[in-house]
Parts: structure tokens; C-alpha cells; sequence
């Protein structure tokens, strides 16, 4: 067979599998947005491609009612704040731990390296007795100290990882040329680490947007809940409208999705570049 | 640029520090109730203690939050009652804030629990029953709830509420809880899909079996409901069958204490009568649900299988009611439970009782300002205003002494129901006095019941393999 | 040794000691207690642990959670380096594609959830339309209600959903290797096989490390999905040992055995790093 056909062929192959993987990853998304313009009664008596009144909004106008602009404004407090703590520790704790050998580094490495094994869940209640006692309860902003160390073990893995690996060269001749550590951190390492920041901020992002369980019980008071919580809580003891639970899955996710479109280049990049050094 | 990155830093983290410690404008109301309150308690308990009866004499200037906690409702008409109730309350008294708390069905109890576990009850919130299965009588054990027996002594409550309804809301003698919500159970057939199966609404245990097998052979479903754990409907022919076996013991008690003691794990259930009772279970239930029912949770059942007019039979409680379209209520009609040929006893019965209450934390009970709050709180949910929206806006019953239903506004479905609910006599929730931790090897076990899995004899002597405390 | 390093980690383990450490140990504590959270506490020793390996459920649990974790970590970095490799040969299209396939990882389990738990439905759901639209009657299955499908349908989730993080990450490695090496290795005669053996994989073999490390323990820790999608069901057919932690805890009132499980399952995650530091940390990169 001609080579050039057979190249043909073979990429239409290829091409064929990337886009029914990409339809499946789609469809669900699809989906989910054709139930929001539909009742339960119709949901459940048949599947369509197509809502059978895509006029009807009512799903929508009870989404609303939830409170949701405030709960994303609530989210985006909460998450910009962890994210800050998280960012300002992980930086330090990293740096150090990757440019320098003191005595009990690599213990202090460990113990933060153990906590991605830690189930969260199993410590929620002594959390919440803790919490207690410092007169956090009922409160808004405390639960960011959770948030932010969550996500502190595999964050200063990646960019313990990622410092590391950065040239010693260049390192080296910041020494010689008589910085301190803080001018080392802020001259040389911290520029050059941006991209293995942007990892450890894209992934503890979606991790602390999306952090459903502490903020279910921390964040019961509905001037305080997040977005996911507002959304997971549309439902009544005895019934669960489907409808609305689409429309909110389309609330929650049409916003997200919408920066990821208009940043993705900056972010896939970003990312990538990041978990390669790492 | 070096100084900027080291100002930025810090002030990040500092700023972090503060925001996270101190809390932000949103928390001015509760961050200042630790330090407002303690005054205002200070103050009342200087004066005298005509403070406690009157109410005049409270410090309207005094800022007071009050934290009330429900299960989420959203939005329904319910909890737009229940804001509206609010509202007017935040009018009456200017200087109290009330903080709302909510989470979702599944979760809630979960966080009540830790809230009552870390001394952080909620000043005022709904729950259950005080019943060892829902865990509130250990909330009540542990001195969180408020004994509010005063209440019924008060002239607007007194005589408001069905000796049942006190009965339900107390715990060992005490009244702990304001009845919020008053629920019987209803079970429907649709004549429509009856008729087309050439069948009538069966009235006796024998033509109802019947039925089961033609409904089936017709291509409909009997039972349109769910037959998945924690599913409310389907526990409901399991309490009606059971009662009809298991009896009183002794005078005291409810007229089925057998089976609450069953479920306890203090009486078997694999004795003669219990395994007579379970295979007549087996014959109204096995294999006669759709066949995945149990992925399907009360409200997807209903709508896939009874609102679409493929399935002939429906129960649940009367909270179930509003799931069900209005176009199919047209078609049904309510059914009596039918008495079991052979079985001892067979007056009428049905479970009806309250479902849900309101709880104040023992704490703010003794607090005088917030005892006084709360109890003009209350005075406004059982107003008539609030009573007549509570009935008929949201079909949210309640057990109100002499109250007349007005059967036009409350719908054909719920009067008919009441009229037979009124004439049969009370039975207890079955699982009411069962260890929590029992609970979910039930509902697994039940499952495959329905599914056809087990004989009623395996299915009586698996009760007791899970319930019974000698084992 | 200047005291200065350790200021520097001060503020990380200072979060990490209070909101982390502590509180873990508080668990283990509790591990030992037999414990509703609201009453008294009474010391039992290690008798909430012998429970635990003795009750079928649980076991049951841990041996799925392996299995799980398996397939996991098997299918997503396979199909990762598939569909890694297909977008670097292809490059037209190659921005869409990657947006598309990392999409799921953002959204929130929650919502994801709720659309699989329609999707899977009997009669409504796409997979059994599918199924039935392609003559596939045979394979029509009520995936979260049949104790046979129940638990692969629930992995199927978390792994559809990480897929696409992989996808992306593998592929940017796969762009950091030089199109040299391979050119030079076409003119040695070497296969596509033999090109993947000996370039691809030991040069993209610290990548493929985090991935197994991050898909092994979410699949160890995973909660959300089974939870939301079956809760353990049917029968106890789906369980891992985190929701039956929860179960135990939040719905039975057993802090104490909870405790155990929750100590446990971090016992396990930690066995498992170990080890695998261990095998990873012989193979060499430099040959």
C-alpha cells in the first residue's frame, strides 16, 4: 500500500480515537445541561438529546433563590485567601528544604510528605472539638487554616521537586556573588520557580473550590457557604428535584469552565512545564 | 524589587493571618455576640427574675444572635415560611440577628451531632424524634436540650397540641420539643392502571396478592416505588404486616411495643409469628418493586415509575405527597390497609405521628434574653397565620387539638387519607427504638428482600441475626 | 547550622503541626476509645482494631480499595500515555483536545456525580441507550444496582474524571523529549515497541512516578465518588474503607472504631510509599 495513504489511515485512526474520547467527555457536560431545562417527571420518563421546552427556566429561577452569587463570592474569598497562605508557606518551606542541608531537613521533609496519605475525613472531628477551643466556630474565615494545609504536603512535594531540579550553576553563583538566603530566595529561585507555582496553584485551586466535606460542617451558617456546598445542599429530605440539581451542576460548572477556556493555554503550559521539572 | 517581594510576602501572609484569626465585616454580628451576650447575661442576672415571665423588661438595645438550624429545604414553600417567620421576628426585636444554619439531608444529623459534641449546640433547631435511632436521646443525656415542659403551662400553648404529639415530643416523661411537622401514612392506587389491567382497588389482603401477579403480567409495576437504603416508603408495608403479628406485651406500651422491641434487639423475630409475618411480606413485596428500585432513591422512583403511569401502587408518609403529579392524583385513590387473613390482630393501624420537632439548646433556654426570643419566635410559628401556611401552602401537617382540615384546600389525596388515618389507631415507627449502627445491614438486607432473595423465613431469621442484642 | 532554615519553616509547620499533626493524633487517640461523641469516653486498648480486621465488611472494603487502586493507577496512566502519545503525532487540533480532555478534572465530584447517577440510570441513562441503540441488549445492566457491575461502574468515575490531568501531563513531558532521540533511533532499525522501551519510557520515568504516586493514593483515600454514587450499596457490595469510616462514625456514633479505620487507612497510603520509594528509587535515570 501506498506509504503516504497508509500515514493517512493510521492518523484518521488516531484522530477517530481522540475525538469519540473527547465526545465522552463532553457528553455527560451536554447532558446535563439538556436535564437542567426539564422537570423530574420528564427526566425519568425518557432520554432525549434535546429538552422538550428549552424555554422552560423555572430550574434556573429556583438556582437563584439558593443565594448562589453569594456563595461563588464566598468561594472566591475563601479560596484566594488559602491559596495566599498556602503559596507564602509552601515558598519558604520548600525553598529551604531543597537549597540547603541542615540537621533533621529530611525529617521535616517527610513529615509534610506523609500528609498526602492522611484521609481528611478522619480528622474532621477533632478538627471541629479544636476549633472549639480557639472560638473559631461560627465564623467565616478559620476554615482557610484547613484549606491551606490540605494542600501543603503535596504542594511542597512538587516544588521541593521542582527546586531541585533547578540548575545548581546558577545557584551557585548567587552564593558567590554574597547573597543572602532571602536574596537567593527572591533573586534567583523564586523567578524561576513561577512555573512550578503555577502547578501547585492550579491543582490546589480545584481541590480547595471544590473541598466539600470540612465546608459542609464548618460553613453551615448560609451567609458563609461556598459554592459547592450551596449546590450540593438543593435537595429536601423527601425530594430531590433532578432538574435543579443539573441547573446547579450547570451553575457550577459554567463559570469554572469559562476561565479555564480564556486562561487554558497559560494554564495547561504552566502546569506542565511545572510537574516536568518536578 | 527586593524590598517589594519581601513587603508583598509578608504582607501576604500576615494579611492571610488576620483574615483567617479575625474574621472579616460579615462576622460583626456574631463576633460580637461572645462579648455582648455575656454582658447581656449579666445584666439579667442582676435584675430580678420578673425579667423571666414578662419579657418588658429585656434591654432592647442588647445585640443578640440567635442561630437556628434546619435541614435544607431549598427554597421549598416551607422554608419560605419558616424566613417569613423569621422576618418578623428580626422586626419585633431590632437588635437580634438570627444566623441560619443549614445542611443537607444525609449530612445534617452529622452535624448537629458534632455541633452538640463540641458545646456548640445551636440556640434553636429542627431534628427528629427523640428516639434512640435518630441518637437524640443522647443529645438529651448529655444536658444539651432544653427541657421545655413551661411552654406547655403557658397560656397560648396550652391545649394546642394532641396528647400524642406530647407523648412523641418527650423523652422519658419530659417534653423536650415543639412539634413541627405531624405526618400519617398514605397509600395510593391508581385506578387507571388498574382499570387497565382489568382489576379493581383491592379491599381485602387476598385480591390485593392478586393483583400483583396480573399488574405484572399487564407490563405495569405494582409497587412505584423505592427500595433503596434510607428510603422512607418502602419501610411502610414492612411496619403494616409486622404490626398485625407482633402485639403488645403487657398493658403498657404501644399497641405494636413487640415490634419496636424487635427492632431494639430485646424480642426475636424468628419466632412462629414472626416468620408467618414475613412470609406474608414476601408476598406483598418480593420481587413486585421495579427492577432498580434500588439505585433509585423515593423522589426517581416516583417520578420514573408512579408519575408516569407505570405502576399501580404508592406509600409513604404524607410529606411524599407533593413529589407526585398532580395529574396522577387525579387518577388515585387512597387505600386501606386490608386485614391479613389468620393474622391476630387486625384493627386498623397506621403510623402517624410527628416527624419533626423543634429543639432549643439548653444553653440559650437559660439564658433569659434568648428565652424570651425564642419563645415570641415560637408564638408567631404557631400563629394562625403561619399555621393555615404551614397546612395548606406547604401540606406540612401539624398535631393541632380539635383542628378541622379543610378538606378542599388540603386536597382529596391527604383528607381521605386522614379520614382513615383518624379512624385506625396509632402505631409507632418501627425502627424507632433500633441501634443506628444496625441500621444500614438492614436496609442491605431488606434490598435484596424486595428483590426476591430471601423466603420470609430467611428474611425473619436474618432480622435477627441483626437486631437481636444476644448476638 | 544557621537557626535562620528553620524560620523559614516555621510558618508551613507551624499550619501543618495545628491543623494536621495534632488533630491526627487526637484521632489516634480516639482510635483507642470506645466513643459516641456526645457521652463519655472509656478506654478500650487496641480493641476497636481487632474488631476491625475481624468484621467481614471491612476486610472486604480493604481488599476493593487495592483493587481499585490498581486498576486505577493501570488504566489512567495507560490510557494517559495512549492519548498523550495520539496528541503529540497529531498535532492539528492539539490545543482543542487538550482543553477538552483535561474539562472533567475541574469540575467538582459533586456535580460530576450527579451526572453519572442519571447517565447510569436503566432506562434513561446514555450507557444503556447506547447499548440498546447498538444491539447490545445483552449488555444492559443496571450498573449502580447489580452487586456485580455496582463497584466497577462507581470507579469508572474518579477515573474518567483524573484521566484527562494525565493526558496532559504525560503529554507535556512526552514534548520534553527531543524528536532526535527517536529520529535516531528509526535509523537503528528500532520499532515503535522497541522506541517507546528504550526512549519514552525511562526519560518520562519521573513523570510517570508522580502520576502513580497521585493515582494510588486518591484512589486509597477516595471518599466522594462511592459515597455519592452508591453510599456503600448495594448491600455492602461498593464499600471502601473511607466510607466505611463514615459510616462508622457519622451514622453509627462510633468515634472510636471510626478512629481505628481512619488510622488505618493512613497506615496503608504510607505502606504503600514506602514501598514503592523503595522498587522506584533502584531503577536509574541516567541509562
Amino acid at each position: 500500500m501506498n506509504p503516504v495513504v497508509k500515514r493517512r489511515m493510521v492518523s484518521g485512526v488516531k484522530y477517530g480515537l481522540m475525538i469519540i474520547y473527547a465526545v465522552i467527555t463532553i457528553f455527560p457536560f451536554y447532558w446535563t445541561l439538556v436535564n437542567s431545562f426539564r422537570k423530574n417527571d420528564q427526566i425519568f420518563s425518557k432520554m432525549v438529546l434535546w429538552p422538550e421546552n428549552i424555554m422552560n427556566l423555572e430550574n434556573y429561577k429556583k438556582v437563584f433563590m439558593q443565594d448562589i452569587p453569594r456563595a461563588f463570592k464566598n468561594s472566591i474569598m475563601l479560596t484566594a485567601v488559602a491559596l495566599i497562605l498556602l503559596i507564602a508557606c509552601t515558598l519558604l518551606a520548600a525553598y529551604v528544604l531543597s537549597v540547603y542541608r541542615f540537621r533533621f531537613a529530611k525529617a521535616f521533609y517527610l513529615t509534610f510528605a506523609m500528609g498526602v496519605v492522611i484521609p481528611r475525613l478522619s480528622i474532621l472531628i477533632s478538627t471541629y472539638h479544636n476549633f472549639k477551643t480557639f472560638g473559631f466556630l461560627n465564623r467565616q474565615f478559620p476554615i482557610v487554616f484547613c484549606y491551606a494545609t490540605f494542600e501543603l504536603p503535596l504542594s511542597i512535594f512538587l516544588i521541593v521537586g521542582f527546586m531541585q531540579s533547578l540548575p545548581s550553576a546558577v545557584l551557585e553563583s548567587g552564593i558567590v556573588d554574597g547573597c543572602s538566603s532571602f536574596q537567593l530566595l527572591t533573586k534567583i529561585v523564586l523567578p524561576m520557580s513561577r512555573n512550578g507555582f503555577l502547578t501547585v496553584l492550579i491543582l490546589s485551586f480545584v481541590s480547595i473550590w471544590n473541598e466539600y466535606a470540612y465546608s459542609n460542617v464548618l460553613l453551615s451558617n448560609r451567609k458563609f457557604k461556598t459554592l459547592t456546598i450551596a449546590l450540593a445542599n438543593s435537595k429536601t429530605e423527601y425530594a430531590i428535584d433532578y432538574g435543579m440539581l443539573s441547573a446547579a451542576a450547570v451553575f457550577a460548572v459554567v463559570p469554572v469552565m469559562l476561565v479555564y477556556f480564556f486562561l487554558q493555554d497559560k494554564i495547561i503550559s504552566g502546569m506542565v512545564v511545572g510537574a516536568v521539572k518536578g | 524589587m527586593k524590598k517589594r517581594i519581601v513587603s508583598l510576602l509578608m504582607a501576604g501572609i500576615l494579611s492571610a493571618g488576620l483574615l483567617a484569626g479575625c474574621g472579616q465585616k460579615e462576622n460583626t454580628a456574631s463576633s460580637k455576640d461572645t462579648g455582648d451576650n455575656k454582658e447581656a447575661e449579666v445584666q439579667e442576672d442582676t435584675e430580678d427574675a420578673s425579667g423571666q415571665e414578662e419579657g418588658q423588661e429585656i434591654d432592647r438595645d442588647v445585640e443578640t444572635t440567635i442561630r437556628f438550624a434546619w435541614q435544607s429545604m431549598a427554597g421549598s414553600t416551607k422554608e419560605q415560611l419558616l424566613l417569613g417567620a423569621i422576618e418578623q421576628l428580626e422586626e419585633m426585636y431590632p437588635n437580634v440577628t438570627v444566623e441560619i444554619e443549614n445542611a443537607e439531608p444525609g449530612k445534617y444529623a452529622s452535624k448537629i451531632s458534632m455541633d452538640v459534641s463540641s458545646d456548640n449546640t445551636c440556640d434553636i433547631f429542627s431534628f427528629w424524634r427523640p428516639e434512640a435511632s435518630y441518637g437524640t436521646d443522647k443529645f438529651i443525656e448529655a444536658g444539651a436540650l432544653a427541657d421545655l415542659s413551661e411552654l406547655l403551662e403557658d397560656e397560648y400553648f396550652k391545649g394546642k397540641f394532641e396528647d400524642s404529639a406530647i407523648s412523641t415530643c418527650s423523652y422519658k416523661g419530659t417534653f423536650y420539643g415543639m412539634p413541627e411537622n405531624y405526618a400519617f401514612i398514605v397509600m395510593l392506587a391508581n385506578t387507571e392502571v388498574l382499570a387497565d389491567c382489568g382489576l379493581e382497588v383491592p379491599t381485602t389482603w387476598d385480591e390485593w396478592i392478586d393483583s400483583m401477579s396480573v399488574i405484572k403480567e399487564h407490563g405495569y409495576i405494582p409497587w412505584g416505588i423505592s427500595t433503596k437504603a434510607f428510603a422512607s416508603g418502602w419501610e411502610r408495608p414492612l411496619g403494616y404486616v409486622l404490626d398485625r403479628y407482633l402485639g403488645k406485651n403487657g398493658e403498657t406500651g404501644w399497641r405494636n411495643e413487640d415490634v419496636l422491641e424487635a427492632f431494639a434487639g430485646n424480642v426475636h423475630f424468628n419466632t412462629p409469628e414472626g416468620i408467618e409475618a414475613c412470609n406474608k411480606l414476601y408476598d406483598l413485596c418480593a420481587g413486585n418493586a421495579a427492577g432498580d428500585a434500588m439505585t433509585l432513591d423515593d423522589t426517581q422512583a416516583t417520578s420514573k415509575y408512579f408519575n408516569n403511569g407505570k405502576a399501580a401502587y404508592w406509600v409513604n408518609g404524607t410529606y411524599g405527597i407533593e413529589n407526585i403529579d398532580k395529574g396522577i392524583q387525579e387518577k388515585c385513590v387512597t387505600m386501606v390497609f386490608p386485614e391479613i387473613p389468620g393474622a391476630p390482630y387486625n384493627e386498623p393501624i397506621v403510623d402517624k405521628d410527628v416527624t419533626g420537632m423543634y429543639y432549643v439548646s439548653s444553653k440559650a433556654w437559660a439564658d433569659p434574653v434568648k428565652k424570651q426570643i425564642i419563645y415570641d419566635l415560637f408564638k408567631i410559628l404557631y400563629s394562625d397565620e403561619f399555621i393555615d401556611g404551614f397546612f395548606y401552602q406547604a401540606l406540612n401537617l401539624l398535631p393541632l387539638q380539635n383542628y378541622e382540615l379543610d378538606a378542599e384546600r388540603i386536597g382529596k389525596i391527604i383528607s381521605d387519607a386522614k379520614v382513615i388515618a383518624d379512624k385506625s389507631e396509632m402505631v409507632k415507627w418501627p425502627l424507632g427504638r433500633a441501634n443506628p449502627e444496625n441500621k444500614e445491614a438492614f436496609y442491605s438486607v431488606y434490598t435484596d428482600f424486595w428483590a426476591g432473595k430471601y423466603t420470609g423465613e430467611e428474611f425473619a431469621v436474618k432480622l435477627d441475626e441483626i437486631f437481636y442484642n444476644g448476638n | 547550622m544557621r537557626p535562620l532554615y528553620y524560620l523559614y519553616l516555621l510558618p508551613a509547620f507551624v499550619l501543618f503541626l495545628i491543623f494536621f499533626i495534632v488533630p491526627f493524633v487526637q484521632t489516634f487517640y480516639f482510635s483507642l476509645q470506645d466513643w459516641d461523641s456526645i457521652g463519655e469516653m472509656t478506654f478500650e486498648g487496641i480493641a476497636n482494631y481487632v474488631e476491625m480486621f475481624q468484621d467481614e465488611v471491612f476486610i472486604a472494603s480493604v481488599g476493593r480499595v487495592l483493587k481499585y487502586a490498581l486498576i486505577q493507577v493501570v488504566v489512567q496512566i495507560a490510557l494517559g500515555l495512549l492519548f498523550s502519545a495520539l496528541l503529540r503525532g497529531e498535532k492539528k487540533g492539539n490545543g482543542f483536545f487538550r482543553a477538552v480532555y483535561f474539562l472533567p478534572y475541574i469540575i467538582s465530584s459533586a456535580a460530576i456525580c450527579v451526572m453519572f447517577t442519571v447517565m447510569y440510570d436503566n432506562d434513561i441513562g446514555l450507557i444503556n441507550n447506547l447499548l440498546r441503540a447498538a444491539g447490545l441488549d445483552g449488555l444492559v445492566h443496571i450498573w449502580l444496582g447489580e452487586e456485580a457491575t455496582a463497584f466497577y461502574a462507581t470507579i469508572a468515575v474518579p477515573i474518567w474524571q483524573g484521566l484527562g490531568m494525565y493526558i496532559v501531563v504525560l503529554l507535556s513531558g512526552l514534548q520534553g523529549i527531543s524528536e532526535e532521540y527517536y529520529d535516531a533511533a528509526k535509523i537503528d532499525g528500532a520499532n515503535a515497541f522497541q522506541r517507546f522501551r528504550s526512549i519514552t519510557l525511562p526519560l518520562l520515568w519521573p513523570i510517570i512516578q508522580i502520576c502513580i504516586v497521585l493515582s494510588v493514593s486518591g484512589a486509597l483515600k477516595n471518599f466522594d465518588y462511592v459515597y455519592m454514587l452508591t453510599g456503600g450499596g448495594p448491600g455492602s457490595s461498593t464499600h471502601v474503607p473511607a466510607t466505611f469510616m463514615y459510616d462508622k462514625t457519622f451514622v453509627g456514633m462510633r468515634y472510636g472504631y471510626g478512629s481505628a479505620v481512619a488510622v488505618f487507612i493512613f497506615a496503608l497510603g504510607f505502606l504503600f510509599t514506602v514501598v514503592f520509594k523503595g522498587i522506584a528509587g533502584r531503577k536509574s535515570v541516567d541509562e
